[in-house]
């Protein structure tokens, strides 16, 4: 479903990923692990659209997006939780996902969309009226997913959304990324929790100064010496 | 993307109910004052500081971005208009309607070439654009005809010259459908994107809402405003100066107003400039420059004390 084939990203001169490779099937929960400035933003900022790469190539749905617009990628069904500071301060909850509905087949769609987050987010409606900026760390954080699934994305990517939560709110948005998983969506998920990340996800990239340095399924990098001497400090 | 409005119907909304009262109000206020064109004229030039207002609070309160490409546009559009109207003879109703879509053109190729700039940088990259448009305007005597400026046709025919009420009119029409078009813009999914835009660009951009065509856009429709406003300037005085993209005298009046009435809600532009514009009337007594110094101060003052504006002490008007 996306492909991504040793891709390039360079902010200036300074070079940020050296041909990094992605595959994701549709139904996957993928995640991609490494520490601070490992290239983890980069990595998903670039398959969004907001960082070009500078060689390799993008294939979402057998279509190539690496060279396409944000707006039109979300289109496709890519949808992107950036990080925690992005909701809407001064908008209430209703309105900041109503922005995340903004392509024409989910504005048609909007008011199901909305019973769904609902659903899955019932602290988000009890909050409608009120402005995100006044809610909580961890109520932030599930409006910034709620608002990216009112895209009605097939494949849904966040990047850490564990930063900046207290460890409980951190299980909390865990366990809710595996609900929204079986719903059908497919997920990509930048984290540093690895622990965390490996034990709901099938299959793991670590990620390193910009370059993939191991896959498999998240059940062997769990068990593996590398990862547990790097990450998870055993 | 499409335009679409949202949360139920326009009528349903009370603010939409005190919009249409405010437009009554005003098309009956000059009734009791029609003996005094004096006040009638100060009224017009609040009309045209609350359409100039309106359009800043537009990109600023709502998109974010702060523009000082205020007078650079209305000095397009009203010199454009009176180049038309005074070569073709085409009537100046035409002459507005081609300034603003003129003045819009160059919105949308300023908007597009300063993209990449934010914040500050954006905002210097439009203050220089209405530099050079004065000084363009100021050199280039030959076709402009300098400081001395230029004389053109009354928006009016001689016969409704006698008394300022007509271009009050006309001024009030031109206000109600700025004020109604910008209100139905800003209660559609487009205002949304708009209001998230200036809240968070990053965010608005990783919800996939194109960005680019977003700045662009609501720079092209804030200048459509300034050349139709320029425009009307010129013909109701029947004569254009390099005045009319004075920075320190329309544009600090602009800045004023919008802070002062409140900035990113709907009524606090409006409110501004029929305020702030009668007060300079005042203050112009007592000297030149002492306006600019003043109003430099309450904006000051307002950001410091009053950041809502005036109408931030309404609460149900505060909200856009």
């Amino acid at each position: 479903m996306l492909d991504v084939k040793g891709i390039d990203v360079s902010y200036g001169k300074v070079q940020a990923l050296w041909s990094v490779s992605l595959h994701l099937e549709k139904g996957d929960f993928v995640s991609l692990i490494g520490s601070n400035g490992a290239g983890k933003t980069t990595t998903v900022n670039t398959l969004i659209g907001l960082l070009r790469s500078s060689a390799g190539s993008i294939t979402f749905k057998d279509e190539r997006i690496d060279n396409l617009p944000p707006s039109r990628i979300v289109e496709l069904g890519l949808a992107l939780v950036p990080d925690v500071k992005a909701v809407f301060p001064q908008m209430n909850v209703l309105d900041n996902l109503l922005v995340g509905a903004q392509t024409p087949r989910a504005w048609n769609q909007k008011d199901a969309t909305l019973d769904w987050v609902f659903q899955l987010f019932p602290r988000l409606k009890e909050r409608k009226k009120q402005m995100a900026g006044t809610m909580s760390g961890g109520e932030q954080q599930m409006l910034n997913v709620g608002r990216a699934l009112m895209s009605r994305p097939d494949v849904l990517m966040l990047d850490e959304p564990s930063l900046g939560l207290a460890p409980k709110l951190v299980a909390s948005i865990f366990d809710d990324l595996e609900r929204i998983h079986k719903e059908g969506v497919t997920i990509l998920l930048a984290e540093q929790h690895v622990f965390h990340a490996l034990k709901i996800s099938d299959k793991g990239y670590v990620i390193e100064t910009g370059k993939v340095v191991m896959e498999g399924s998240s059940q062997d990098l769990l068990n593996d010496k590398r990862v547990k001497a790097r990450y998870l400090g055993q | 993307m499409k335009i679409q409005p949202r949360k139920g119907g326009l009528l349903s909304s009370p603010k939409l109910l005190f919009l249409l009262i405010l437009l009554v109000a005003l098309a009956i206020l000059p009734l009791p004052l029609s003996s005094s064109s004096y006040l009638i004229w100060i009224l017009i030039f609040c009309i045209f500081y609350a359409i100039l207002a309106l359009s800043w609070d537009l990109i600023l309160g709502y998109g974010g971005q702060l523009s000082f490409a205020h007078t650079g546009m209305l000095g397009i559009g009203a010199y454009s208009s009176v180049f038309l109207v005074n070569t073709t003879g085409l009537p100046p109703l035409v002459g507005m309607i081609v300034a603003g879509l003129l003045a819009a053109g160059t919105g949308l190729a300023l908007g597009w070439i300063c993209l990449r700039l934010r914040g500050m940088y954006f905002a210097l990259a439009t203050w220089g654009f209405a530099g050079v448009v004065q000084l363009v305007l100021v050199a280039e005597y030959d076709i402009t005809g300098g400081m001395k400026g230029m004389a053109t046709k009354f928006l009016l025919p001689t016969s409704f010259q006698i008394t300022p009420v007509y271009y009050y009119y006309v001024g009030l029409a031109l206000l109600a459908i700025c004020v109604l078009t910008t209100y139905k813009l800003i209660n559609s999914n487009y205002g949304l994107y708009l209001i998230a835009m200036g809240d968070n660009e990053d965010a608005v951009g990783a919800c996939g809402v194109n960005v680019v065509w977003l700045k662009v856009s609501v720079f092209g429709i804030s200048s459509f405003w300034l050349g139709l406003a320029g425009s009307f300037y010129a013909h109701l005085l029947g004569y254009v100066s390099p005045a009319i993209a004075d920075f320190t005298t329309i544009m600090v009046m602009v800045i004023a107003a919008t802070i002062v009435g409140g900035l990113g809600t709907f009524f606090g532009p409006l409110l501004g400039a029929f305020i702030l514009y009668p007060t300079a009337e005042v203050i112009r007594t007592y000297g030149a420059g002492i306006q600019q110094i003043i109003f430099v101060l309450v904006i000051l003052v307002a950001l410091k004390f009053l950041r809502n504006g005036i109408i931030g002490l309404i609460p149900s008007l505060r909200r856009r």
